[in-house]
């Protein structure tokens, strides 16, 4: 096993490609997911009652499926119904990002709600509109919520990039496969990989805890 | 484009015996996973930092490594390395059970930490017994909060159990997939498949919803 350390060396520069294909994956993710989440959060406050009930759909489903079932739906579905055409690596990025929005905007909904209605109408009193009373009466006061329970998605995301490696996409996982079919060192291989793993997502958890436990006292909604 | 449900219907038992074993396998990792975690989670609070040291580095590199990844390592890595065949089923129960007892350690601790010292001490200067303690006054609290992550955590457990299909394991998404395959109308299975995920998650999203925002009410009041 030690020997074979030596070998790996051999293998960086595919690893390194599963990196990028794995941070990539998590950031194309990530922006989709804040933007969907914040456009979802805010339907679901909408006052079109159709609005409401198809973005709750829309979250609902993407929340209680498998996130393989819908990468395989995106990937071999989508294409044909919407007659466009998508690599894997797209499909996973989208299926990524969507998935996210659900669960961002479930966040953003969890901070907003944190926030007493008395300062909404306080602000409104106050003269400030529903734009300015969100920015900066609204916002601030959810972060102290929201950013806690980001943190812990993040770390779920870039665990949600090793499922893309169904669909052959090159990324840790995938690379994983690749060398250990190419070195017949499975064990060693997955162990490596397991260890960058680790790295890229344990400070996350770490960070996350660190803003819950100094951030939120100051931060924490006048009651 | 049709919408051809045919091929579906004359697969609907297969994809039934894929169902079969998602839910079982959802159950024996339920089971198992939630009586593992609990002297997870106590060893977690030992006194004791060099005994909590192991348990906390298992813990901590389980949450922060994808469970694909640990269906490889065990599928793959134990046949290569050990020459230890573990069959499909096996792999993935194997995985499951682990990841779900570390997500119930985590859910037993912050449960058990949530009971303010206060409330503690006050029981003991009570002068109730150990077991009295527990049963009457910590449990209950803890129970409270162990119950909405503990719901989560299950469809979690179910959307993961998809990954059986990863290694050939016939699931619920591998039946689906091969129906796919044979009968060349993917968009039909797959959106059944998903209906079908759809429907065994939903109520207990729903039923942790309800308990939640009861919660938050009685917190409330």
């Amino acid at each position: 096993m030690i020997e074979f350390l030596g070998e790996l060396v051999h293998y960086a520069p595919a690893f390194w490609r599963g990196l990028r294909f794995t941070l990539a994956l998590t950031g194309i993710a990530m922006a989709i997911g804040v933007g969907g989440g914040l456009a979802l959060a805010m339907l679901r406050r909408s006052r079109l009652r159709l609005a409401r009930i198809l973005a709750t759909i829309y979250i609902e489903f993407f929340r209680t499926t498998p996130l393989i079932v819908q990468l395989v739906w995106i990937y071999f579905v989508l294409p044909i119904a919407l007659d466009i055409e998508l690599s894997a690596f797209q499909s996973g990025a989208i299926t990524l990002g969507m998935n996210q929005a659900a669960y961002k905007s479930e966040i953003f909904r969890a901070g907003i709600a944190e926030v007493p209605l008395g300062q909404r109408r306080a602000s409104q009193a106050l003269g400030l509109g529903r734009i300015d009373t969100f920015r900066f009466v609204v916002l601030p006061q959810a972060s102290a919520v929201i950013l806690p329970l980001f943190m812990a998605h993040t770390m779920l995301l870039v665990k949600g990039t090793a499922y893309v490696s169904l669909l052959r996409v090159p990324e840790l996982t995938h690379t994983a496969n690749l060398i250990s079919l190419d070195s017949f060192r499975f064990l060693e291989v997955y162990l490596a990989v397991g260890v960058i793993y680790f790295i890229l997502i344990y400070p996350i958890g770490v960070l996350g805890r660190w803003i819950e436990n100094k951030g939120s006292h100051k931060w924490r909604p006048l009651q | 484009m049709e919408f051809d449900l045919g091929p579906v219907v004359d697969r609907i038992p297969l994809l039934l015996e894929g169902l079969g074993l998602t839910l079982g396998l959802t159950a024996l990792a339920f089971v198992a996973g939630g009586l593992l975690g609990l002297p997870l989670a106590l060893s977690r609070m030992l006194p004791n930092r060099w005994l909590r040291l192991p348990v906390t580095m298992l813990v901590e590199s389980t949450l922060s490594t994808p469970v694909p990844l640990h269906l490889f390592l065990v599928f793959f890595g134990m046949t290569a390395a050990f020459g230890i065949f573990i069959s499909p089923f096996h792999s993935i129960l194997l995985v499951l059970v682990w990841n779900q007892a570390v997500v119930m350690s985590e859910n037993y601790r912050s449960g058990l930490q949530s009971v303010p010292k206060g409330i503690r001490a006050a029981a003991s200067v009570l002068g109730l017994p150990t077991i009295d303690r527990y049963r009457y006054v910590i449990l209950p609290l803890a129970i409270r909060a162990i119950l909405p992550p503990t719901t989560s955590s299950t469809v979690n457990l179910i959307k993961d159990s998809a990954l059986a299909g990863f290694i050939g394991a016939n699931d619920l998404l591998n039946a689906g997939r091969l129906g796919a395959t044979e009968s060349f109308r993917p968009i039909e299975f797959y959106t059944v498949v998903a209906i079908m995920y759809f429907v065994i998650s939903y109520p207990i999203v729903w039923f942790s919803d309800r308990v939640e925002h009861k919660m938050s009410r009685s917190r409330a009041a």
